[in-house]
């Protein structure tokens, strides 16, 4: 179990090191013009006597974007490894500093859709499994694929136009009122959650199908086992049936499941935090992407490729500590 | 009849199977696998929805478009739409203008002095302004003038200057202004003042005009305030053309007139011309004998703001109207004589005559009509062409995409699962590499690049296809793997082995057809998340770009608040046409799962 663990982290860095080359690569394709604009900056103050090539050499020297990519790859790469990230050149302070700032948004955003997605799909997926074939579970299935099929950009702009624009319940975006700053601490809460309604509501809808799916066929297999037919057998309650000996079961692909979810945990919900002006991480770093925000962008893609490795690696274990046959092999 | 028909032919078809044994080779209907698979896929309800759905969907975006009388990016201008713009600027004019008599002058500092003269006269009055016959009196420059009210209505001043006339001393007369020089009688006054017993100082008239003087037993000066040489009014002369130009600026021409204006004359008489008056509310209209018009005197400023357009007096006048009654609407005749209708829009002091103008409009948001049966979009082109043609490419590319996706998938899990050892090791690494870039940031820093070098058109699309398949192939090359590795422990492929044909033959004639179902399956399925990938981007801005379409793009536009708000038509039907297509898929592949193996994981 260990060697495996050291192992499969081992590969894990380098595929993150490799997946940060590749987008590196690709980012440095993109005209930028910050070191252009700090080049002139600079060189119409007073704070020297060098010229504006002189300072866009200079600075391209410090980005390290006049060799070629794989050198700036590497410069990048052991700044990184002393833990310096450098500083956005969208938002002009050090990209840490600006991720600590925003990905706290992300995060309360998507904690609230887990929340109410468990609370929705869960129970769906099982109601699905134990009346197969009927007219719920047909219900459900098409409920759940009509979920799955649903654009982000559509749903959210659908929700926005009939609970903001037509109803008037809901804000439009934002993630505080007017009022937010002359308001109490209680106040506050209420009205930024007020404001995640929506934003939650569309991530919810578009992420219930497939939990829903995957609860609904976890727990048609188990209810197939032998052990189920056993306790039927011995004249268990149904209830006993499905919720102590079938739904525990499923629990173990659940929680494999939910280690996947990590990544877009903390990865943040781009189109969504995008449509409804949330200042979370996706939004952000979308802004820097387009932009070319070389330092911004990497950290991000950094982050990103590490979640989903260590993502991986928890589904690894998670499958260890919750099924013990996992272990032995 | 047909309740006799019935039995008939139930005994016919029950009739044979009577007689049919039971190890008869007819009874056991041997259906081939792909007619298995079919019958358990027209079984299920959902699959023939999706077919259904899809079967329209293809329609609609491949045949719809031979149908529609419209072209992609037609835009649809409105060549008839009258649209009001502007035609001439009125402003009430409060300030003072100048008239100066030729030859003299008054400048901006005595201007000053004038305003300044005013103030202090308000101020020490209670606010009044000169009363009409009153004079005050005022310095600038060393000069002295005097300002005298003409007509406190409008108001109207003329002002008067203090000038030398003459210096007399003993027995020596010295006459300095010019129309005096040689004037007998003047002389004369002047004569009875020469001596030194005369009063040092003190006034008289002659001809009319005060003459004040002041000095010692030896040498007095004599001024005069002479004639008013400078007209200060809030009227404005506004000449007809340019023949009268000089007419408008004249000093005395004007004064006359604003005299007329005070006294409700009818005519006045001007270097041996007779000119009719006729005065309208606070203005005046100026003609000559002949009745042609010469100029306005209005408080109102008139400006043109089209090119070519001469301001008549007929419209001057029903525009002057307008403006004073405070009338939105009004009509003016134009040079031919025809009535023009008129609007005044107002902002702030400046007031606009508007006119409907003839103008092309394109026709932006319209709601659904008969002619355009999903309404025009924000960019005046028809909604329904657009969503054909946007259906084709986003179709298209989804199909492309997922085929890529397949060849990589099929090739690379194919080799990995067949070879197995370090080829696997190597391939499977490749994939988990692949598995983790970040697909959106990567696909949006890709397409950014793509904006940068300005790709656009067909083959921004074709970019958009190769980026989108190179990310997404990984899960096919998994379950091809997957599924080869287990087709390699089957009993079939141990008889290949045994009979020793090619690898190749192996491969293709043995392995391939058994993953086929898969294959397709996951095609079918993967296709609707292709497609909403693609929309995504189009939504983003990344996409299609104008003039092609796709759905995403064309949602795009509600980007835009107001269209968001008020024009659903443009984005509600293209947000369906996706979610419908996709769920198709989604449907389709999941009859198709189910058709091929029922016992298959859902």
């Amino acid at each position: 179990m260990w060697k495996f663990l050291v192992r499969r982290i081992v590969l894990g860095l380098v595929i993150v090191i490799l997946c940060s080359l590749i987008v590196y690569s690709v980012i440095r394709c993109l005209p930028t013009s910050y070191m252009e604009k700090i080049a002139r900056e600079r060189a119409a103050g007073t704070q020297g006597m060098k010229s504006y090539s002189q300072w866009l050499e200079e600075l391209n020297n410090i980005y390290h974007m006049d060799g070629s990519i794989l050198g700036g790859f590497y410069a990048w790469l052991s700044e990184v490894a002393q833990g310096n990230f450098g500083e956005s050149w969208v938002y002009q302070v050090p990209v840490v500093q600006k991720y600590n700032e925003v990905i706290w948004w992300s995060v309360l955003m998507n904690v609230i859709t887990l929340i109410v997605e468990i609370f929705i799909s869960i129970p769906l997926g099982i109601v699905a499994a134990r009346k197969q074939y009927s007219r719920t579970d047909y219900a459900v299935t098409v409920f759940a694929l009509a979920c799955i099929s649903l654009p982000t950009f559509f749903l959210a702009t659908i929700l926005k136009y009939v609970f903001a624009v037509r109803l008037g319940w809901l804000p439009l975006y934002g993630l505080s009122g007017r009022w937010y700053q002359t308001g109490t601490v209680w106040y506050k809460i209420g009205d930024i959650l007020y404001h995640l309604v929506l934003p939650v509501l569309t991530l919810a809808t578009l992420s219930i199908g497939g939990l829903m799916r995957y609860t609904r066929t976890n727990m048609l297999e188990v209810l197939n086992a032998d052990y189920i037919r056993t306790a039927r057998a011995k004249g268990l309650p149904e209830k006993v049936v499905i919720n102590k000996h079938a739904f525990r079961n499923t629990l173990i692909p659940l929680v494999s499941y939910m280690s996947y979810l990590l990544p877009s945990m903390f990865g943040g919900a781009m189109i969504t935090e995008e449509l409804f002006q949330i200042p979370g991480i996706g939004r952000i770093s979308y802004q820097a992407m387009t932009i070319g925000d070389i330092p911004f962008t990497m950290f991000y893609t950094l982050f990103l490729t590490v979640l989903t490795q260590v993502s991986l690696i928890l589904a690894d274990i998670m499958y260890a500590v919750v099924d013990p046959r996992v272990r032995v092999n | 009849m047909e309740e006799i028909k019935k039995p008939i032919l139930n005994e016919q078809t029950a009739a044979p199977e009577e007689e049919m044994k039971l190890d008869d080779a007819r009874r056991v209907k041997v259906l081939s696998p792909g007619m298995l698979v079919f019958k358990r896929f027209i079984r299920n309800k959902l699959a023939i929805a999706g077919t259904i759905i899809l079967v329209v969907m293809f329609l609609f975006a491949f045949v719809g478009p031979l149908f529609t009388p419209y072209s992609i990016a037609q835009q649809f201008t409105d060549t008839n739409a009258f649209q009001w713009s502007e035609y001439a600027t009125v402003m009430y004019n409060n300030e003072l203008r100048y008239t100066v008599q030729a030859g003299k002058t008054f400048s901006k500092a005595d201007q000053t002095a004038l305003m300044l003269a005013f103030s202090n006269y308000r101020k020490s009055h209670n606010n009044a302004d000169l009363p009409a016959g009153e004079t005050l009196e005022f310095t600038s420059g060393g000069n002295t003038y005097y300002v005298e009210t003409l007509n406190p209505e409008v108001p109207s001043y003329v002002i008067r200057a203090k000038e030398d006339l003459a210096t007399v001393g003993v027995g020596k007369i010295d006459i300095s202004a010019e129309e005096y020089a040689n004037d007998p009688g003047l002389e004369a006054e002047l004569k009875k003042l020469s001596v030194p017993m005369a009063p040092t100082s003190g006034e008289f008239e002659y001809n009319g005009k005060k003459i004040a003087f002041s000095g010692n037993k030896m040498e007095r000066k004599f001024v005069m305030i002479g004639d008013p040489f400078v007209l200060a009014t809030e009227n404005i002369f506004d000449s007809v053309n340019r023949d009268y130009d000089a007419l408008a600026k004249n000093m005395q021409f004007c004064v006359l007139l604003e005299e007329a204006l005070r006294d409700n004359l009818t005519s006045v008489t001007f270097e041996d011309k007779t000119y009719n008056l006729e005065e309208k509310g606070e203005d005046l209209i100026v003609r000559d004998d002949q009745g042609a018009d010469v100029m306005t005197v209005s408080e109102l400023v008139f400006g043109t703001a089209r090119n070519g357009v001469v301001l008549t007096v007929p419209f001057k006048e029903a525009t002057q109207e307008a403006v004073r009654g405070k009338v939105e609407y009004f009509e003016f005749p134009d040079e031919n004589g025809n009535m023009v209708e008129a609007r005044l829009h107002t902002v702030n002091a400046n007031i606009y005559v508007e006119t409907q103008m003839k103008s092309e409009l394109v026709r932006i948001d319209e709601p659904p009509s008969r002619e355009h049966p999903l309404g025009l979009d924000h960019n005046g082109m028809d909604v329904l062409t657009r969503l054909m043609y946007g259906g084709r490419i986003s179709l298209m590319v989804g199909f492309v995409v997922i085929f890529f996706e397949t060849f990589i998938g099929v090739i690379i899990g194919g080799i990995s699962g067949y070879f197995g050892g370090w080829v696997d090791t190597a391939l499977m690494r490749l994939v988990d590499l692949f598995n983790a870039i970040p697909f959106y940031p990567m696909v949006i820093i890709m397409v950014s690049v793509m904006d940068a070098y300005r790709v656009s058109g067909y083959a921004r699309i074709f970019f958009l296809m190769v980026v989108l398949g190179v990310l997404g192939w990984t899960g096919i090359a998994r379950v091809t793997r997957g599924q080869i590795l287990s087709l390699r422990e089957q009993d079939f492929m141990v008889a290949t082995e045994a009979t020793g044909i090619r690898t190749s033959r192996k491969i293709f004639r043995h392995l391939i057809p058994n993953v086929m179902p898969l294959l397709i399956v996951n095609a079918t399925m993967g296709l609707g998340g292709v497609i909403i990938s693609e929309a995504t981007l189009g939504f983003l801005g990344l996409g299609v770009k104008y003039p092609l379409a796709s759905w995403g793009s064309i949602i795009n536009q509600a980007t835009d608040m107001y269209v968001m708000r008020t024009c659903w038509w443009i984005w509600i039907p293209a947000g369906c046409l996706i979610m419908l297509s996709v769920l198709g898929f989604n449907f389709v592949g999941d009859g198709l799962r189910d058709a091929y193996d029922p016992k298959m994981k859902r």
